[in-house]
């Protein structure tokens, strides 16, 4: 276990990795407490304010129908996390429980649920997830789905290939012969020992998350205006980048990548942490 | 030796059968998923009458099983039937081919921008392993990772096109008051080569820079990095170090041996990038106006049109499946150890 | 130390070095002197970690750019190694002074047939304007000098598709190919099986005596240095502990830490209880990291 020297050790030779993850904390908090302490209601139009810049009253400015941006830019943060949140958790749980029986169990199961994963793998993720959207319909639900089907492959591929290369290993048979059953030797012996890779790729996944849902919302799926959404804020102002109102797109833009930069920040950062030969 | 490398190209082709088979399934469990029905988004108009449904309905064998139907499926995709879209009232297929060369024409841009920034940074960064180029590299990657594209395209229109003025205006394939040239071959730069006429080339090209460039920076983090770390392992290797003790020069050590070894991995994750860009296509595309299929597919998708939605998804899945083989091909032919990796 | 020796070909003098890391300085090699003559065979023999490679590479200044030389001298042939530029190394690596790898598939380019890559050799140092096909086929003739059969198809192959006996012959004859005065061997039959490290060696040794070719050939393995070297060095953790001809060292050991590595052999007992595992320190120094960076 790491001891509370240890962590002081990592985090003053990880600083970037400690800034990423104290921002994630705190955007985290922003988006639990943020729409109890904005100054507007991001939902309010105000048509006498209309694509206001930047002011006192206005830290972000306003859109084209006068509403508060920095209030819907703090909004927006709950439902774009919780989305990402939501999405990776399903998928990192099917997918390493699915992943981790097949490369345990082996044969014709894994032979199957192998290729069918191939087969998903072959779609681009953003068309499968637009795919999927068509399918299960326009709704935020759909979108939570479709982000968690399309990051399953690589959390079955990852748990798969870290229990085939494990279940050889000599404390696995040792457990076998002493009669553990399956589900024993998988949730005590395999899979917590092949977790921090797949703790890796939650946090890159997370970001990834994150820009997919903004990306579904910034093409017309999933979020539906008037719900403020970092995604749809930016189609709303993309005309508006033509005409020179640059802040209705540029601080949903800046919150949206900075949440991404901050995961995939992370992630790299424990990588590195847990891998000491990916260490750059 | 060259024969067991023939075996295992072949291999590695027939591999992609299976997966081929899979898309075909996908796309068909898909269009019987979507809501509403079949017969209807194959029929030719919106307003096609009840007994045109029922021909339809019976011609592609609605009524009988499952595998029947999957048959018909894939026989009228070979004959390349994908349907009607209600839309545009056209075949699908016919949609797809005016739109098709726009996409690529885009994509190609873009992957060539991205590589052409991405590697030599990954190589220079690589080289100077641990100077402040080497971190300004790591930083722009993470930067680029964590762009989303369609905020990148926006900034590049407000800074070049609003500001600067220097960019042309950010919508379509052509500036507004120009005659495009015969649409020959579908791709503007091409096509306007073949009419001799340099200036529409120029705008062609002028018109592709921004999509094509908020296209790029995607794929810029995952080639940088991956090609900063396979050159760094190619210069810590034992043949590099053998080389530098038989006193080749460094060019020499650089280019012949340690690139073309870096390359081979760098390959791989070109197909990946190809791939990214095909699903980042679509929010560029919707963003510039660019008549391409992935504006063309989100358009429909909005408009509850399925047909082509489930087109896109089987073209771009075939794309992206054969793109992966030719690049297995390309590394099993330079890498004379790929038949032993099988 | 003087110059007198006339046929004096390398002198390491005094040698210390080390490691820049997390920890301060590594030491690696704490005041190293060897010195060879032309045509004669030294072996250098010591535990992983004994500073013996790093000997090695440090003469043709190979090492990365963390190591340290904190004091000493390498000359050869009467000039300072150690004050040439980056581009006059050049001249010296693999022109006059060539090197043997342990890993021989390793060291060969895996995407560059093994007769290119000898060619590559070959041109780096010629001054005579040799075609790259003519190089080629002054690389086929060395490959069939040293022994090796059917040398025009062995230089079309690639490394992988060659074993690791043939791979360190190949290694053998690209450092041949630029006619060299020195080759340094380092452990380059450690990665075979005995019966090919025989083999190797015979083709190496046999090839740097017919050539007058000087050897200095890291090892552990005090029986092999014994076998087919003039002199043995042994090294134990940055220093030289014991030095002479090579039969006496091996025969007659005069330092503990000699006796200790002869004891952990097999060669000459009858029983696995006459073994023992290296367990002597040096009394001068039980610190740790001690050890250089490779063995």
């Amino acid at each position: 276990m790491l001891s509370l020297a240890d962590i002081r050790f990592i985090l003053r030779r990880n600083l970037v990795t400690a800034i990423a993850g104290v921002l994630i904390v705190v955007l985290m908090v922003v988006a639990i407490i943020g729409p109890y302490i904005v100054p507007h209601d991001p939902l309010q139009t105000n048509l006498r304010e209309v694509l206001r810049p930047p002011s006192a009253s206005y830290w972000f400015g306003t859109d084209h129908l006068g509403r508060d941006i920095f209030s819907r830019v703090i909004t927006a943060a709950r439902l774009d996390f919780a989305i990402a949140i939501i999405a990776v958790a399903l998928s990192a749980a099917a997918g390493t429980a699915v992943g981790a029986f097949s490369g345990y169990l082996g044969g014709w199961v894994d032979k199957l649920l192998s290729r069918l994963v191939d087969v998903m793998m072959a779609f681009p993720l953003f068309v499968a997830a637009m795919a999927l959207v068509a399918v299960l319909g326009n709704s935020v639900q759909s979108i939570v789905l479709a982000t968690a089907i399309i990051n399953l492959p690589f959390y079955f591929r990852l748990m798969r290939a870290e229990i085939t290369q494990r279940r050889e290993a000599g404390y696995v048979e040792a457990a076998i012969i002493n009669g553990n059953g399956l589900g024993r030797i998988l949730f005590t012996f395999l899979i917590p020992n092949a977790l921090p890779p797949v703790i890796v790729q939650i946090s890159l996944n997370l970001g990834w998350a994150i820009l997919n849902t903004a990306g579904l919302a910034f093409i017309g799926l999933g979020v539906a205006p008037p719900t403020p959404e970092w995604g749809i804020m930016i189609q709303e102002g993309a005309a508006m980048m033509i005409s020179g109102q640059w802040w209705v797109v540029v601080f949903p833009g800046a919150a949206l990548a900075l949440s991404v930069f901050c995961f995939s920040l992370l992630g790299d950062g424990i990588r590195d942490i847990m891998d000491p030969r990916r260490r750059s | 030796m060259r024969h067991s490398l023939a075996r295992a190209i072949l291999a590695r082709v027939w591999s992609a059968v299976p997966v081929l088979i899979g898309v075909l399934i996908v796309t068909f469990v898909l269009i019987r998923a979507l809501p509403g029905d079949p017969a209807i988004q194959y029929a030719t108009s919106p307003g096609a009458g009840p007994e045109e449904i029922a021909a339809i309905r019976r011609e592609m064998g609605l009524d009988r099983s499952v595998v029947e139907q999957f048959l018909i499926y894939v026989g009228e995709i070979l004959k390349g039937n994908f349907g009607h879209s209600m839309q545009t009232g056209q075949p699908v297929l016919a949609d797809f081919a005016v739109r098709l060369p726009a996409t690529i024409e885009l994509a190609v841009m873009a992957f060539v921008m991205a590589v052409a920034v991405s590697l030599p940074l990954g190589i220079l960064a690589a080289i100077f392993r641990h100077s402040w180029f080497d971190q300004l590299c790591r930083v722009l990657s993470s930067f680029a990772a964590a762009m989303p594209v369609f905020f990148f395209g926006l900034l590049l229109i407000y800074i070049f096109y609003f500001r600067l003025g220097v960019a042309s205006e950010p919508i379509g394939r052509w500036p507004s008051m120009i005659i495009p040239p015969m649409p020959i071959t579908g791709f503007a730069t091409i096509d306007a080569l073949m009419e001799g006429d340099w200036q529409l080339f120029g705008m062609a090209l002028a018109k592709m820079v921004m999509p094509a460039a908020s296209m790029a920076i995607f794929a810029v983090a995952p080639l940088l990095r991956m090609m900063r770390g396979a050159m760094i392992d190619a210069l810590d290797s034992d043949y590099v170090l053998a080389s530098r003790a038989f006193g080749l020069s460094r060019a020499r050590v650089i280019l012949r041996y340690a690139l073309p070894n870096a390359m081979l991995p760098v390959l791989a994750t070109m197909g990946m990038v190809l791939s990214t860009m095909l699903g980042a296509n679509v929010m560029i595309e919707k963003l510039f106006s660019w008549p391409g299929i992935g504006a063309y597919a989100v358009n429909s998708l909005i408009a509850v049109d399925y047909a082509p939605v489930q087109a896109f998804v089987l073209i771009v899945a075939v794309i992206f499946v054969l793109m992966t083989l030719v690049i297995d091909v390309i590394s099993a032919a330079v890498d004379p150890r790929y038949k032993l990796r099988g | 130390m003087t110059r007198t020796h006339e046929n004096r070909l390398l002198e390491i003098e005094d040698l210390q070095l080390g490691f820049d890391g997390a920890q301060g300085l590594l030491p690696a090699l704490r005041g190293v002197s060897v010195h060879l003559d032309r045509g004669e065979l030294v072996a250098l023999v010591g535990q992983s970690g004994s500073g013996k490679s790093v000997t090695g590479l440090t003469v043709l200044r190979l090492l990365g750019a963390n190591a340290r030389i904190a004091k000493g001298a390498i000359r050869f042939d009467g000039q300072d190694l150690l004050s040439f530029s980056e581009r006059q190394m050049r001249g010296i690596r693999g022109g006059r002074i060539a090197m043997v790898f342990q890993n021989a598939k390793a060291s060969l380019n895996p995407i560059r047939r093994v007769g290119d890559t000898l060619a590559d050799i070959v041109l780096a140092h010629d001054t005579t304007g040799l075609s790259r096909k003519q190089a080629l086929q002054k690389v086929v003739g060395l490959m069939a000098q040293i022994g090796i059969a059917l040398p025009e198809e062995r230089a079309r192959a690639y490394p992988s598709e060659l074993s690791g006996g043939m791979c360190q012959r190949i290694g053998i004859a690209a450092a041949l190919a630029s006619d060299p005065e020195l080759i340094i061997a380092d452990e380059p039959t450690s990665a075979l099986d005995v019966t090919t490290q025989q083999l190797v060696m015979d083709t190496l040794t046999e090839a740097a005596r017919a050539r007058g070719v000087a050897v200095i050939f890291i090892t552990h393995d005090l029986a092999l240095a014994s076998e087919y070297c003039d002199r043995a060095v042994v090294m134990n953790a940055g220093r030289i502990v014991e030095e002479g001809p090579a039969d006496r060292v091996f025969t007659d050991p005069q330092h503990p830490y000699t006796r200790a590595l002869l004891d952990a052999l097999p060669y000459g007992k009858t029983d696995a209880s006459e073994l023992r595992p290296m367990t002597w320190t040096d009394p001068e120094d039980s610190a740790p990291g001690a050890e250089g960076p490779r063995s």
